[in-house]
């Protein structure tokens, strides 16, 4: 009996190694990015980025290499799934997606709907819901191809440093597959994916393809809309840029901006600037840098840090017509660069400081909210998300009708902005 | 391998048994099919459907009290007669045996679309068939054994998985706090996630219990674990996924462990996950072939159930094989055994609880 159980045992164990499924790295193609842009005959244009591992192992150690430390492969096909067969018949290796970090969609193909891309890919198998989403200013397949790694060997990672990166900024937002599908989903919601561009300066692919980026480049994007709101409070530009747009000597991938989608389209582009007020709004701004005028001596600029302290407070009068908003937006600030040598930390100045701030974010964001209710028409902020505590089932909420009655609402919100930190020094003099 | 008529399991034993086994059917279509039906407010049905089986509980017990030294296909025989005895017995039988090769071949369906997409699906249904006649040889007691020990890394796994989704928690998605409706949370809740064949199984076993007078505390504290840690989960998941999207998979919770990434070291830990739900899987599908060789062997008046276990598992391995595709699988399931099952596992304990009461009242 005893040599019987040894015996399963030991039979047992062969099936360990995995005999249909089993797949060994040295005979398989992984992927780490794939790029759709619209194709010909409606189909789909699918770069994908394949790493060739000996020579990425050998880039992150002794950096002495001779072949590409990735292949990049274009293939013209009507599904993902057909791209990711025809991909195979290039490759002797089995072509896998299970590491495949980020999809790119092009903003050509972003304005004509990409759901019926989507759908497919998130029922595909090997396609993880934490791979990154974006859409590119131009194509993807030319901003694969000039990716400029400068500091990373591999884009997974670059990527990666990208969303802890992004929580410092403030002027994009990383949004996972599985988040961009759901939000795609949900009737309510809009769904937002961050953008990505190459300096045009340099990059002569993309010059014909972004409506952005005919000549414009360097110039603000969202300054007429704000002049309707205050005359008199200056706007901070610093950030006000689209990718791609940004003034630099290098040929650089730029990460900045919001690409927003209404009914599965992508409808507008929002500056890093415009980013961080959406995102402050939203109550998900973890961390972003300003430069305003030093309200003290206004010929200085000002560098500040803002931080969300907590959560914003929405109330909401739903029996009001229209339908009446308020809200409360809690914000910390760390001085960082003082240019006038204004001792911040005198009450009087503090108290200054303050009130200019609130005035400028009251202003910014007041621009933003009418943006998205004249002219997107939706609710970019999901306030619906706060007003749904108040109803009781989902007809309840359905009926209310949500996105019209919000293109008519009234949004008063205030900003409580405390400056917690006046940088290293407590006085200068 | 143990003695016939002498494997007793203590209360912490029985509890988890039951447990875990009540736990299997997060891996099957029941949270999505909860969602569907009412919305973010799936998570209510269940603790509905927790009031469903504390009845089911009460009735049984009503059943079993009287008879210490039975089980309940003797006392369903005791107090439906031979004839009737052996039909309601042999209901029992018919539910055990397709609950049993329902879960089997949804749970084999499950591993193919997740990590062994081209595995035979007949190598799989066999390795657990084979699997459960050995547990079944071994008898109930190391199943028992078994379940406790596996329970840390079962119950520690799931907190694991509930802890590294923490992150990705909002609130926002519970609401409207009612979903679908209250009428729909009622009737769903009750239809499809309550009434379950684990009480049952507990009043199979329950000569093996340490005491008989246990069965009661075994079965209420096992409910209120499996549903207590169901309800966790399907918040969780509700939380993570907004129910639209959440509805759309077949195994939510596995997709919802893909989702976790916590920085760039903690990733891809659904392996982890994997490995919790073979452990469940297998106990489940053990403890339902144990149990109907069991019941089979009581209706026949045989003495040791051994002899039944390689064909009533030959036979589930048959009948697992037998829907054509996984939907329709998930159809059987779904819209004929989970939904008429109450009729079943209420109605029989309720029509034995008065058969008994107008018997002694004659008497």
């Amino acid at each position: 009996m005893k040599i019987l159980k040894l015996a399963f045992l030991l039979i047992a164990m062969l099936g360990l190694g995995g005999c249909w499924d089993n797949m060994e790295v040295e005979e398989t193609a992984y992927v780490l990015a794939v790029g759709f842009d619209l194709g010909k005959n409606d189909n789909l244009e699918i770069t994908f980025q394949i790493a060739n591992p000996k020579e990425l192992a050998g880039k992150q150690g002794s950096g002495q290499s001779g072949d590409k430390a990735y292949i990049f492969n274009t293939i013209e096909a009507p599904l993902p799934v057909a791209g990711y067969t025809l991909l195979n018949t290039i490759h002797t290796r089995q072509v896998s997606f299970l590491h495949t970090k980020v999809y790119i969609f092009s903003e050509e193909l972003a304005k004509k709907g990409i759901q019926e891309i989507l759908y497919p890919l998130v029922m595909y198998r090997e396609t993880r819901g934490s791979s990154y989403a974006f859409v590119c200013r131009g194509k993807a397949q030319d901003l694969m191809n000039k990716q400029n790694l400068n500091l990373e060997s591999n884009p997974a990672r670059q990527f990666e440093l990208l969303e802890e990166l992004s929580q410092k900024l403030g002027f994009t937002s990383m949004i996972t597959l599985a988040q961009f599908y759901e939000e795609n989903k949900n009737h309510h919601s809009e769904s937002f994916l961050p953008l990505l561009g190459v300096n045009k300066e340099k990059s002569s692919s993309q010059a014909g393809n972004s409506e952005g980026g005919k000549g414009e480049s360097s110039q603000p994007k969202s300054s007429d809309t704000k002049e309707a709101f205050s005359q008199d409070t200056p706007s901070p530009e610093f950030g006000d840029y689209l990718p791609g747009d940004m003034p630099e000597k290098e040929t650089n991938l730029q990460f900045i901006g919001t690409a927003i989608f209404v009914d599965h389209k992508m409808k507008a582009e929002l500056t890093g600037d415009e980013t961080r007020y959406l995102l402050m709004l939203q109550g998900i701004l973890s961390e972003s840098v300003l430069v305003i005028p030093d309200p003290v001596k206004p010929q200085y600029q000002l560098g500040i840090t803002l931080r969300q302290r907590e959560q914003p407070e929405w109330d909401f009068a739903l029996e009001a017509d229209p339908l009446q908003i308020t809200g409360k937006i809690y914000l910390e600030v760390i001085l960082n660069g003082i240019a006038s040598e204004v001792n911040f930390a005198n009450y009087a100045h503090k108290e200054k400081l303050e009130k200019s701030l609130i005035a400028i974010l009251e202003k910014e964001n007041q621009a933003l909210i009418h943006k998205a209710q004249k002219e997107y028409k939706s609710d970019i902020f999901r306030l619906w998300e706060k007003a749904k505590w108040k109803f009781i089932d989902n007809a309840s909420f359905d009926s209310y009708q949500w996105s019209e009655k919000f293109r008519q609402a009234k949004i008063d919100f205030q900003i409580e902005v405390e400056v917690r930190q006046t940088g290293k020094q407590i006085r200068t003099k | 391998m143990e003695k016939l008529g002498k494997a007793k399991i203590g209360l912490t034993e029985a509890v988890i048994l039951l447990a875990v086994s009540s736990l299997a059917r997060i891996f099957t279509s029941v949270p999505g099919d909860l969602i569907v039906h009412t919305g973010q407010a799936a998570w209510l049905s269940i603790l509905m459907g927790l009031v469903l089986i504390l009845v089911q509980i009460w009735l049984v017990w009503q059943i079993m009290k009287n008879r210490p030294q039975q089980n309940l296909i003797e006392a369903t025989e005791d107090i439906a007669g031979a004839k009737w005895g052996t039909v309601f017995n042999l209901l029992w039988l018919i539910l055990m045996v397709s609950v049993n090769l329902l879960y089997i071949r949804i749970f084999s369906e499950d591993l193919l679309l997740s990590a062994f997409f081209s595995t035979p699906l007949t190598l799989v249904v066999f390795i657990f068939i084979l699997s459960s006649i050995w547990a079944g040889f071994l008898g109930i007691e190391a199943l028992a054994r078994g379940a406790k020990l596996l329970s840390w890394l079962i119950f520690g796994g799931l907190l694991l998985l509930m802890l590294c989704l923490f992150p990705l928690f909002d609130l926002n998605n519970l609401f409207p706090f009612l979903g679908e409706g209250w009428d729909k949370v009622l009737i769903w809740g009750g239809l499809e996630g309550s009434v379950l064949i684990d009480v049952i199984l507990g009043a199979v076993i329950i000569k093996s219990l340490a005491k008989p007078e246990i069965f009661p505390k075994a079965a209420v504290r096992s409910m209120l674990i499996g549903f207590g840690v169901f309800i966790l989960l399907e918040v969780a998941l509700l939380m993570v996924i907004h129910w639209r999207t959440a509805s759309e998979f077949i195994l939510p919770f596995y997709t919802l462990s893909r989702q976790i990434h916590l920085g760039r070291f903690f990733q891809r830990v659904e392996s982890l996950f994997l490995i919790i739900w073979l452990f469940i899987v297998l106990i489940k599908a053990a403890f339902l072939l144990y149990c109907s060789a069991v019941t089979l062997s009581d209706t026949l008046k045989l003495a040791d159930y051994r002899p039944l276990l390689v064909p009533v598992a030959l036979i589930t391995l048959m009948l697992s094989l037998c829907p054509t595709d996984f939907s329709t699988t998930i159809q059987y399931s779904g819209d004929y055994l989970r939904r008429y099952f109450w009729v079943i596992g209420l109605g029989l304990p309720l029509t034995l609880l008065i058969w008994d009461k107008l018997k002694r009242r004659k008497q």
